[in-house]
């Protein structure tokens, strides 16, 4: 081939590759600026777009008397601004001599919280607004340090309403998933438990912000926008914060849970489990110890034994004469002979007092608590009778309270025994359940509202916390009809009565000189220690007020631990009452 | 001698014409990328960049009248000289930005590197046209090959893997044209491709991380992959039409750095969209196509190979830097030239451009 052609052609590739070279620039430049041109639109107006958070307070919970229970409080941090400070050394040798901490402690918080040249590094949090006060009039010759508030949620009643109003923490990745309509964001506080969780929606404010344009160091170039933080909304409650004060400290170093209503609306004026947790602790990064403690703690702090289903004993006698008296199998007259047991084929089934309590009659087997005379109620009745009047005392299923975490409790059968283990219903079973023994559970406050409905002449209430959410009334005392003859609930009151005014009765610990209070106390047997202690009550008992349950896991004799307890708690109640 | 010399009439003015407009469009581009700098540190550097352009000038008007081929043929003393320079600047040389690159000579910082870039040219040809016969033998292709080795390992361990690695498509090109068989070539090229990966092992830390983030910038999006994710969300963002002058907020907000020097693309594709760029991409396309032609049409061996050469390494120059910008190009910092700060380069590609003229004037003398 000819030279000069050969020349040419070769010059023609280079051309030609520069050439592709240029073709493949254009088209990237056309990928990048014309198809995808909103994409890097969107990434350059986030680069220089921020929004600073301002975090909307929580709503506040009230009590029923408008005391504060939960509120948001401010806080005061003290931080540094990385990209803004002058003399870091200065700034810390100013800290270190005001607040007493060690230079080397500020250093090394310094150290570790930096994250960016423009995000506050926290150096102290929680200083008292005086100390915050003081460093803001110093800002202006330390540039760089930040004087931050903060809301921050602070728990009046700590342990004694741990359970009832819950706690926050930050919110998990699956809820996150599922709440993410609701405007939740990644490192918000939720709450965990409680009224805190149930309501979060209503508590949670709008959180507002100061959008800003920022160069890239981070520093603010203008400010674009500010939308206020609009603040949650307020519970207010039906509980008493001095009797819920008040009955977790006579529940101190037991566990147990006390649950107290106002048995003609079903208003909860206390509810309190022992032992409990401090919900302040959560949210304090220092008490991180505490909180692992209470996880690991056999006693299960987290607890709420107010809505744990237990064997409630002869608190469920109540329920037991209540059938006979509707069935017309007995009157309160009718007496039965109490040997100390009572013998069922080859069994013998003791009462509490082997000795045996002779002859007795409806408000002395009541005031006794006599087994064997419940037996005979039993032994008339038949299981399903039980049943259909469990049923009808709201018993084996929840309150439909607004927390979540209630237990059903549990009320046996022939059908449930065979299911769960295959074996028949025996006449023994029946004493068992008469007597509020056996398979049969209750929670507390499925107990306080038992004891409810004895006070307020047989109608079942639903117990309810929220009275009010903002402005808005949410909750109006509901309560149904249980259809008891007013004899069966004479007969029942008079009996519960002598409980206590009885100088023979189980409950006389329970007797008051300041109010009259009626009751039943229980003594539960279990398979895994010592009996749970049980008493339930109201007062006064012409017009009751109050009606309570007071459990105690494994706390022994009804009569001897329980009953003092609701004495002493429906004599606060009174006490306070009168005080009004 | 003096008939064959054509006049001034004859000279292409497309060329100087096409560098002007280039180089205005840069300054314009660069008020705006050094906007706030300039503020900042007082330095003005548009100003700066016309103090150089015309020192430049001056070579660019030497570079197209002097014989050229009087400079290829001291091509060989040129190239000994440069290799003293790059020797000094590895033991000498000022260190700045982790690199050394650079030589004060009497109150005179220039890059030695940048010089190479002409001489390395300029000796290849001296070599290939001098030994018309011997180059197309393996033999001949593998001495053209050490000439060009030697100063870019030099240049390679200063660190300045971009200019080191400009000097390879030259060596390339003017195998093309010199008439080098297509086996050697395919051989040389062969051999190239399966070094490359060896290179790996002799790369400071900082040029691997580029390479990496080249591969995926995310790996590290505040530390080697800041600049090239910076880069692609600046010229993406300005979309069809751009931002507007001085209303880049990638740029005036200070996202980009380097944007005054070698990430300047990022700028005008910013600020002055697909429709910017395209128009500078047809703008330098025409140039590389004038410089293409001149070559083509010059009878000289050596004009020719000294016009593949230059053409080369003008091209190199934008389709690397433009590619790096946009995200389809590792980054290893050449500028884009006419447009970019810094007067060594600016001078380097005017004396080029000046000798292109030159070889034009003189086509039809040998």
């Amino acid at each position: 081939m000819d030279k000069a052609v050969v020349n040419s052609m070769r010059l023609g590739i280079l051309y030609k590759i520069y050439l592709l070279g240029f073709l493949l620039l254009s088209a990237r430049l056309f990928w990048m600026q014309v198809i995808h041109a909103d994409y890097y639109k969107d990434q350059s107006t986030r680069n220089r777009i921020r929004l600073i958070e301002l975090p909307a307070p929580r709503g506040t919970l009230y009590d029923r008397n408008g005391k504060i229970m939960v509120e948001d409080r401010v806080r005061y941090n003290l931080a540094l601004i990385p990209q803004e400070v002058e003399d870091r050394e200065d700034i810390f040798k100013v800290i270190s001599q005001q607040l007493n901490i060690p230079v080397d402690s500020l250093r090394q918080d310094y150290r570790k919280g930096y994250r960016a040249p423009f995000a506050p590094v926290l150096l102290v949090s929680n200083i008292s607004k005086e100390q915050g006060l003081s460093f803001e009039e110093k800002l202006f010759r330390l540039p760089g340090l930040l004087v931050e508030t903060r809301p921050i949620r602070y728990y009046h009643n700590g342990q004694a309403s741990a359970h009832v109003v819950g706690y926050l923490g930050e919110i998990g990745a699956e809820e996150l998933e599922r709440l993410k309509p609701y405007g939740y964001k990644v490192r918000d506080l939720v709450g965990r438990t409680g009224l805190e969780k149930s309501f979060d929606l209503q508590l949670r404010g709008e959180n507002g912000g100061t959008q800003i344009e920022v160069n890239h160091r981070g520093r603010m170039v203008h400010v674009l926008g500010h939308r206020s933080p609009k603040r949650g909304k307020d519970l207010w409650l039906t509980l008493d914060a001095g009797l819920q004060e008040k009955a977790s400290s006579l529940l101190a170093g037991r566990r147990g849970a006390v649950v107290a209503l106002n048995p003609e609306t079903g208003e909860i004026l206390a509810m309190t489990s022992y032992p409990a947790f401090d919900p302040n602790a959560f949210l304090d990064s220092k008490r991180r110890g505490e909180v692992k403690e209470w996880l690991q703690q056999q006693s299960s702090p987290f607890l709420n034994r107010a809505f744990g289903a237990y064997t409630p004993g002869s608190i469920f006698k109540i329920v037991t004469a209540s059938a006979a008296l509707q069935k017309g199998k007995i009157n309160p007259q009718t007496s039965f002979e109490c040997e100390g047991f009572l013998r069922l084929g080859t069994y013998s089934f003791g009462c509490w007092n082997g000795k045996g309590h002779g002859s007795e009659n409806l408000f002395e087997g009541f005031a006794h608590s006599c087994n064997v005379y419940f037996f005979h109620l039993g032994l008339l009745l038949g299981p399903e009778s039980l049943v259909e009047e469990c049923q009808r005392w709201g018993l084996g299923r929840g309150t439909e309270i607004e927390l979540a975490g209630e237990a059903p409790g549990l009320v046996p059968n022939r059908h449930w025994k065979w299911q769960v283990f295959h074996q028949p219903w025996y006449d023994g079973d029946t004493l068992n359940f008469a007597i509020g023994q056996g398979y049969l559970l209750m929670t507390p406050l499925q107990a306080a509202r038992m004891i409810s409905a004895v006070a307020n002449g047989g109608k079942l209430v639903k117990p309810y916390l929220v009275k009010q959410v903002g402005s808005v009334e949410v909750a109006q005392p509901r309560s149904q009809t249980m259809g008891l003859d007013q004899k069966t609930v004479d007969a029942i009151l008079e009996g519960l009565r002598r409980v206590i005014d009885d100088p023979t009765g189980t409950g006389q610990l329970a007797l008051s000189s300041q109010v009259s209070i009626a009751g039943k106390t229980g003594t539960a047997e279990t398979p895994d220690g010592a009996s749970h202690a049980w008493f339930v009550g109201f007062a006064p008992v012409e017009n009751p007020k109050i009606a309570f349950a007071v459990f105690l896991e494994h706390g022994g004799g009804g009569g001897y631990a329980a009953a003092p307890i609701g004495k002493q708690l429906v004599e606060h109640f009174v006490g306070d009452e009168k005080k009004l | 001698m003096r008939k064959n010399f054509k006049t001034l009439s004859s000279i292409d003015w497309g060329i100087p014409l096409l560098a002007l407009v280039l180089f205005a469009l840069g300054q314009m581009i660069l008020y705006s990328a050094s906007f706030q700098k300039v503020q900042e540190s007082g330095v003005h550097f548009p100003l700066r960049q016309i103090g150089w352009f015309a020192i430049s000038f001056i070579g660019f008007v030497f570079a197209a009248i002097y014989p050229y081929r009087k400079l290829v043929h001291i091509a060989y003393p040129l190239y000994l000289i440069n290799i003293v320079l790059l020797l000094l600047t590895l033991l000498l040389g000022l260190v700045r930005f982790g690199a050394q690159r650079w030589l004060a000579l009497g109150g005179f910082i220039f890059q030695p590197s940048e010089i190479s870039k002409l001489v390395v040219t300029l000796t290849l040809a001296q070599y290939m046209g001098y030994n018309r016969q011997g180059v197309v033998s393996f033999r001949g292709t593998l001495v053209s090959m050490v000439l060009v080795a030697i100063p870019l390992v030099l240049i390679a361990v200063q660190p300045d893997l971009g200019t080191a690695l400009v000097l390879v498509p030259i060596i390339f090109a003017l195998f093309l044209v010199a008439e080098v068989p297509s086996r050697w070539i395919l051989f040389w090229l062969l051999l190239a491709l399966l070094t490359a990966p060896l290179l790996w092992f002799l790369l400071r830390d900082y040029q691997r991380d580029r390479l990496v983030v080249f591969l995926n910038p995310n790996v590290d999006p505040l530390g080697a992959g800041y600049t090239i994710i910076q880069s692609k969300i600046a010229i993406g963002s300005g979309g069809f039409l751009g931002k507007g002058w001085l209303s880049g907020t990638q740029n005036q907000l200070n996202f980009l750095p380097e944007r005054h020097t070698d990430f300047i693309f990022s700028v005008i594709g910013e600020e002055w969209g697909f429709a910017g760029g395209l128009i500078l991409l047809l703008l330098y396309f025409w140039l590389i196509r004038k410089l293409i032609q001149i070559t083509q049409q010059t009878h000289d061996p050596y004009g020719r190979l000294l016009g593949a050469g230059i053409t080369t390494l003008i091209a190199v120059h934008i389709l690397v830097n433009i590619g790096m910008a946009s995200g389809i190009m590792p980054v290893v910092g050449l500028p884009l030239p006419l447009i970019s700060y810094g007067g060594s380069n600016l001078l380097t590609i005017m004396v080029g451009l000046g000798l292109m003229i030159n070889i034009k004037l003189r086509r039809t003398m040998f």
